[in-house]
C-alpha cells in the first residue's frame, strides 16, 4: 500500500532531525557561566544584522570594463526588479547635499518614510526567502549580500539604482562578507568548517565582474571584515586551528584584500577568541571588543579567567590610527546602524543570556549615550525569567532608522535620538529579519516600498 | 574568587558541584529537547536556539533544580516558555546568530539530499499550528506519550489527540 503524504512528511522529518549535528561534544557555556564572562554565541557569525556601509566612490555599477586577467571569474547576469508591485512610489532624490556624518553619501536613499506600500516578494526572488543579509551602499549603488537561511548559500545582488538587482553568478559558499576597497570591493567567501573555514578573495572593480585571487594571505580566518576608500581591516584568528583553547585574535589591514598585515590597536592590547568585531560606515571604521583580553583556560579541576570585559568602541578614519570612543559600554558590542545623523550600537550583555542594550552617538562615533528604552521600543514585557532587550526592531539604511515595535507600530529617525510615528499598515510583525533598503524594507517575504 | 596572575586580575572559579549532572542532562536530553523544539518552530536554526538557551537555563538554576526528578520536562517546558516569550523572535531580530546555527548541516556531515528533504518537509509542516505540529512528531516519531507531552504543553490528553487527528488531515492534503 502506498504511503500517505502525512506519513511521508512524518519520516522526512525524522529523517532531517535526527541527522543534525550537536552544536558541541560539550554542554553549553558552564564555564562562562561560572566566571561570568563573555558568552560566545554568535562571534563566529557576523551576517545576521542589516548594517551599512557608506560610500565615497564616483561611479555607478558597471561603468568599469571587466578586470583583465584572473581566473576563475564571477559575473552578474540575469537583472531582476522587486517587481512592478513594489516600485516605489517617491521618485528617487539624489541629495548629497544632506550628507552630514563623516561625508556620507545618501544620495538615492531619500523617500519620505510615512509609510510602505506592501506587496509580496515573487518566489523567483531571492529576497524573498529567508535572509541574513546586509546591506552595501557603493558609488551610489547597492549590494546586498549574506546567505539565504534555508539554503545556507551565499548570495551577492548588486543594483545601480536600489530598484533593479542582479545576481552575481559563480560565487560560491556558506557565507559572504562584501566590503568597499580602495580599488573596488573585496568579497570573501567562506565554505567549509564553521570554526575553521576555507576562505577565498574575490575583487571586482565595477561590482559586476568579480576575480577569485585565492585564500587571503597573511590571516588564518578572518572572521569579521570592514572596508572604505582608504583601506581594509579585518579581525582574523592567529592560528589555523582556530579550535584550540585561547585562540587569540588579531586586527589585520589590507590595501587589497589579499595580503593582510597585523597592526596594533593600543599597545600590549591583546583580544581571545571571542572578539572583536569591525564594521565600517560613514567613511570611517569601527572595532568593537572587550578589553584587556578575556583569554581563559580550563583543566580537569578549574576554570581560569581574566574577569575585565571592559566594553570598547575604537575608530579611524584610515583604518591605522585607532582612537577610543568615550562612553560608558555595558556588553559586548556587536553591530552598528547608520543613519544620516547618527549611529546606534547594539550590544549584548555578557551576564544575562539573550540581553541587550543600545546606544547612540550623534558625532560619528567619537562618543555614546545609552538609550535603555531601545528608542521608542520600549523593553520587550514577558512573563517569568526574560531577557532584557528591545521590544521589536532597529535597523538603519545610511538614512533612516527604522524601528518597528511586535505590536505593529512603527517610527523613522535620521539621528536615532528623535523618532516620527509612521504607519506600518499591512506590514508583517514581528520585525525580525528586517533588511532596510534605501527604499524600502524587506521581511517576511514582502517588500514594503516607502512612501 | 579574585587573585593577581601576571600582573591581571583573575578569578578562579573552582568546579562547582552538579556539573556531572549537568553533563548527563545534556548527553542525553540534548536531542529530545532539539527535537521539541524543531516540531514547535518548525526552524533549524530556532530550534538550536532554544535548546541551548534551555541548557543554559538549567545551568544558571543548578543549584535549585531536583536532579533526583526527570529532568526533560523542566527543559522543554524551559524551551517552551522560551518560544513563547519571543525570547528567540527578539534575539534573531537584531543580533547574528550562532554560527552552528546558522548553518546546521555545514560540517562534513553535510547531505545535500537532507537539505532539500528538509525545505520540502518545512514547507508542508508550516501549515500546521506549532500545537498541532508538536503534537503529531513527537508523538509519532519521538514516542511521547500523549500525558507527558500533554503535561509539558500543558494541554489535555484529549486536546493533543484532536490536534494530532487535525494535522494528519492536513497534511494528507499538503
Amino acid at each position: 500500500m502506498a504511503r500517505s503524504r502525512a506519513d511521508d512528511i512524518i519520516e522526512g522529518w525524522k529523517m532531517v532531525a535526527h541527522n543534525v549535528p550537536r552544536p558541541s561534544a560539550e554542554a553549553p557555556f558552564p564555564q562562562q557561566s561560572r566566571t561570568r564572562t563573555a558568552m560566545p554565541l554568535g562571534l563566529a557569525a557576523a551576517a545576521a544584522v542589516v548594517v551599512l556601509v557608506a560610500a565615497l566612490a564616483f561611479r555607478g555599477f558597471g561603468s568599469n570594463p571587466p578586470v583583465a586577467g584572473g581566473s576563475p571569474t564571477a559575473s552578474a547576469t540575469p537583472t531582476a526588479t522587486l517587481g512592478s508591485s513594489m516600485t516605489p512610489t517617491s521618485s528617487p532624490a539624489a541629495n548629497p547635499s544632506s550628507a552630514s556624518v563623516g561625508g556620507f553619501s545618501t544620495s538615492g536613499v531619500d523617500a519620505n518614510w510615512t509609510g510602505f506600500t506592501w506587496a509580496p516578494l515573487p518566489a523567483s526572488n531571492p529576497l524573498g526567502g529567508s535572509l541574513s543579509a546586509q546591506l552595501l551602499v557603493w558609488r551610489d549603488g547597492y549590494v546586498v549580500y549574506g546567505a539565504k537561511t534555508d539554503t545556507q548559500r551565499a548570495f551577492i545582488w548588486t543594483s545601480p539604482d536600489g530598484e533593479n538587482w542582479r545576481v552575481i553568478d559563480g560565487i560560491s559558499g556558506t557565507s559572504v562578507m562584501v566590503v568597499e576597497s580602495p580599488d573596488g570591493l573585496v568579497a570573501i567567501t567562506s565554505a567549509g568548517d564553521p570554526v575553521a573555514p576555507t576562505q577565498t578573495v574575490w575583487t571586482s572593480a565595477d561590482g559586476v565582474s568579480w576575480t577569485n585571487r585565492g585564500a587571503p594571505r597573511g590571516a588564518a580566518a578572518l572572521t569579521s571584515l570592514a572596508g572604505t576608500s582608504a583601506g581594509l581591516v579585518a579581525v582574523s584568528t592567529t592560528s589555523p586551528d582556530a579550535k584550540g583553547a585561547g585562540s587569540a585574535m588579531a586586527v589585520v589591514y589590507s590595501t587589497d584584500g589579499i595580503t593582510w598585515m597585523p597592526e596594533t590597536v593600543e599597545p600590549g592590547l591583546a583580544f581571545d577568541s571571542y572578539g572583536p568585531r569591525v564594521q565600517s560606515g560613514a567613511g570611517r571604521f569601527f572595532l568593537m571588543g572587550l578589553v584587556p583580553g578575556t583569554a581563559r583556560a580550563s583543566g580537569l579541576s578549574l576554570t581560569v579567567s581574566v574577569t575585565t570585559g571592559t566594553s570598547v568602541v575604537w575608530w579611524s578614519d584610515d583604518g591605522k590610527t585607532w582612537t577610543r570612543s568615550t562612553g560608558t559600554l555595558s556588553g559586548q558590542p556587536i553591530s552598528l546602524d547608520f543613519a544620516r545623523n547618527g549611529i546606534l550600537l547594539h550590544t549584548r550583555q555578557q551576564s544575562t543570556p539573550g540581553g541587550q542594550s543600545l546606544y547612540r552617538s550623534t558625532d560619528g562615533g567619537k562618543t555614546w549615550v545609552t538609550d535603555q528604552g531601545f528608542g521608542p521600543l520600549g523593553v520587550e514585557q514577558c512573563q517569568g525569567e526574560c531577557s532584557v532587550g528591545p521590544d521589536g526592531a532597529i535597523a538603519g539604511n545610511g538614512a533612516y532608522f527604522v524601528a518597528v515595535k511586535n505590536d505593529g507600530h512603527a517610527w523613522v529617525s535620521a539621528d536615532g535620538a528623535t523618532w516620527t510615528a509612521i504607519s506600518w499598515s499591512g506590514g508583517p510583525t514581528p520585525p525580525q529579519g528586517m533588511l532596510v533598503l534605501p527604499r524600502g524594507i524587506v521581511l517576511a517575504g514582502s517588500y514594503g516600498a516607502a512612501k | 574568587m579574585p587573585v593577581v596572575f601576571m600582573g591581571m586580575n583573575v578569578e578562579i572559579a573552582v568546579i562547582e558541584g552538579f556539573e556531572l549532572e549537568y553533563q548527563r542532562a545534556y548527553d542525553r536530553h540534548w536531542d529530545d529537547v532539539f527535537r521539541f523544539a524543531l516540531a514547535w518552530t518548525n526552524d533549524l536554526g530556532a530550534a538550536e536556539d532554544l535548546a541551548q538557551e534551555a541548557f543554559i537555563r538549567l545551568w544558571r538554576h543548578r543549584a535549585s533544580v531536583d536532579w533526583e526528578q526527570p529532568i526533560l520536562p523542566w527543559l522543554v517546558v524551559t524551551a517552551r516558555r522560551l518560544a513563547t516569550n519571543r525570547f528567540h523572535a527578539l534575539r534573531r531580530s537584531i543580533l547574528p546568530r550562532p554560527s552552528r546555527a546558522a548553518e546546521p548541516f555545514a560540517d562534513a556531515s553535510t547531505d545535500e539530499a537532507i537539505r532539500a528533504r528538509w525545505l520540502d518537509v518545512r514547507a508542508a509542516l508550516k501549515r500546521l499550528p506549532p500545537l498541532e505540529r508538536t503534537a503529531l512528531l513527537l508523538t509519532t516519531v519521538e514516542g511521547w506519550s500523549y500525558a507527558e507531552l500533554a503535561d509539558a504543553l500543558g494541554t489535555s490528553d484529549g486536546a493533543l489527540r484532536a490536534a494530532v487527528s487535525r494535522a494528519r488531515q492536513k497534511l494528507e492534503v499538503a
